[in-house]
């Protein structure tokens, strides 16, 4: 009952296809009848109304199709991809009931027994809302469990708009990824999914499938643009390319855009705790841009940029609200201001944008201060024109050590500890430990 | 430098950056460094050459891999090691 609109969408589109994943199509008749399946499995196998229901898979026809019908039970949907390495410390924060497991293309059913006790969870389910809990990464690197009600979520999407063939990388466990599915589907477009994100094979598809929409990164039009992979492939279907507020050099932007002056290139800003806004780029090789629309209200305080959200996330269930009493939430994005026009600088934080990736240096540094001779490390970002950022680390040994050994020891142990992303690139060896007089450490 | 330094260098920083990833490839002026064919990603090709700066500038060679030049040449430098080799020989 909860997406009623879609189905009538879907129902109106049968023939049109709706996922091209592993390239094969899935139209939106299959979706239709896979939405239906779910539903009485979900009924068969006792998932009750309302409660929270984790999905371990990762983004695929079926997936979606069962993601739908778990909404469309009032389930408070909690995605955790295979890339999640610590799935029971997240089914517990989120008090989840019954695991969802694809094996072998199998689903199978867990129960937990486990009943809501957050005040958030419970308030969900006495309004008979459905909800979806996203983990985003918090300022300690702990992640944050963010809860949102589905339904002015799915509010937004009631309001047809243009359909585009759209390619994407995102994850559903991932904010941006929800919501382009959600508009893809309540327009009736294609979703084109690709798992090798390799410059060469994106635009080989996008030639393929006529993709028109790129969602994309600043280090993907980078690689785009030095793998030169467009002369192997047309990709003049594309219509428009959108990236996200990670540093994006100017040199890049100007570069694509010169080459490709017909996509709209087109800056995007969202957020876990208050999904995606709506946003306006000055020109296509313009940094500046205007945020908002009619579900958002913004402003500007100490050069710091606050968002108040129609369609906000109830709360956290394992951190305070990040939400003042009039609602409003710090981005902490440090914005310049022309007139109208906002050009996003960046967190206000120590945080490490890896390509789109958050690297806190705290984590970092104290997996440095493991290895051998290691005596202090301090961890920060080294601007690249290909990544945004890299890691960078000043170290401090017991005793001398030549740097070259140094850095193979650093980079296999790190390898073991973290995502490579988080590895340092840069590594530089310092006489004392880098901790002023006041103990606090000079990145 | 001789064209050939320069070729021993990327090849050595290469095979390092291979052993700490754990891949055994065999390495010549051919091999890939990005596209389908390259066994490391972006994140890799970032990290050899910033080893490979770091080299060069142990003997004396300062120079920036990644510049707008690298981005806006007709064909990519980053191609194979025999096409970084050609383009880090003109920078020197």
């Amino acid at each position: 009952m909860f997406i009623d609109f879609l189905i009538d969408i879907f129902k109106n589109n049968k023939e049109e296809s709706a996922l091209i994943y592993n390239e094969e199509e899935y139209s939106y008749k299959w979706l239709l009848e896979r939405f239906e399946y779910y539903k009485s499995t979900l009924s068969q196998n006792n998932i009750e109304p309302f409660s929270v229901v984790a999905v371990r898979s990762d983004f695929n026809p079926e997936s979606v199709a069962l993601m739908l019908a778990l909404i469309d039970n009032g389930n408070c949907f909690v995605p955790i991809s295979y890339a999640v390495k610590t799935k029971e410390e997240f089914y517990e924060i989120a008090e989840v009931k019954h695991v969802l497991e694809f094996k072998k293309g199998i689903l199978t059913f867990t129960n937990l027994g486990v009943e809501p006790k957050h005040e958030i969870l419970i308030s969900l389910k006495n309004r008979k809302s459905p909800g979806l809990i996203l983990f985003s990464s918090g300022s300690t690197g702990k992640s944050k469990a963010a809860v949102h009600d589905f339904v002015p979520l799915l509010e937004k999407f009631k309001t047809p708009r243009k359909a585009l063939k759209t390619i994407t990388f995102l994850l559903f466990d991932h904010i941006g990824g929800v919501n382009t599915l959600l508009y893809i589907l309540s327009n009736a477009g294609t979703i084109v999914t690709v798992e090798d994100r390799n410059p060469e094979n994106v635009c080989r598809l996008i030639e393929k499938y006529d993709v028109e929409l790129l969602p994309t990164s600043p280090t993907f039009l980078s690689m785009v643009l030095i793998s030169k992979s467009y002369e192997k492939h047309d990709i003049s279907s594309l219509k428009i390319a959108t990236y996200g507020t990670e540093a994006m050099p100017e040199s890049t932007l100007k570069s694509f855009h010169k080459l490709f002056p017909n996509i709209v290139l087109k800056q995007t800003y969202g957020l876990s705790e208050l999904g995606i806004l709506r946003s306006k780029s000055k020109s296509d090789d313009s940094l500046w841009v205007k945020v908002g629309g009619e579900d958002y209200d913004i402003k500007i305080k100490d050069d710091v940029l606050y968002i108040k959200a129609k369609s906000a996330m109830l709360g956290y269930l394992n951190a305070p609200s990040p939400f003042d009493e009039e609602g409003w939430f710090n981005t902490q994005d440090k914005v310049e201001t022309d007139g109208d026009w906002i050009k996003i600088l960046g967190r206000e934080t120590d945080i490490i944008n890896v390509g789109g990736q958050k690297v806190y240096p705290a984590e970092v540094e104290s997996v440095l201060g493991e290895i051998d001779n290691i005596d202090s490390a301090s961890v920060y970002g080294v601007p690249n024109p290909l990544l945004g950022y890299v890691v960078g680390a000043k170290v401090s040994l017991s005793k001398p050590e030549e740097l070259k050994e140094l850095k193979k020891k650093i980079r296999i142990y790190c390898k073991e500890k973290m995502e490579s992303f988080k590895v340092p690139v840069h590594i530089e060896i310092v006489d004392s430990a880098m901790v002023s007089s006041r103990f606090k450490k000079i990145r | 430098m001789e064209k050939s330094r320069v070729k021993d260098i990327i090849i050595d920083s290469f095979n390092e950056l291979l052993e700490t990833e754990g891949i055994s490839v065999e390495v010549n002026g051919n091999t890939a460094l990005m596209g389908s064919d390259s066994v490391i990603d972006s994140l890799g090709l970032v990290t050899l050459l910033v080893d490979i700066e770091a080299r060069l500038s142990d003997e004396d060679v300062e120079i920036s891999i990644l510049s707008e030049k690298a981005m806006s040449q007709k064909n990519s430098p980053f191609l194979n090691i025999e096409s970084l080799t050609e383009f880090i020989s003109e920078q020197i």
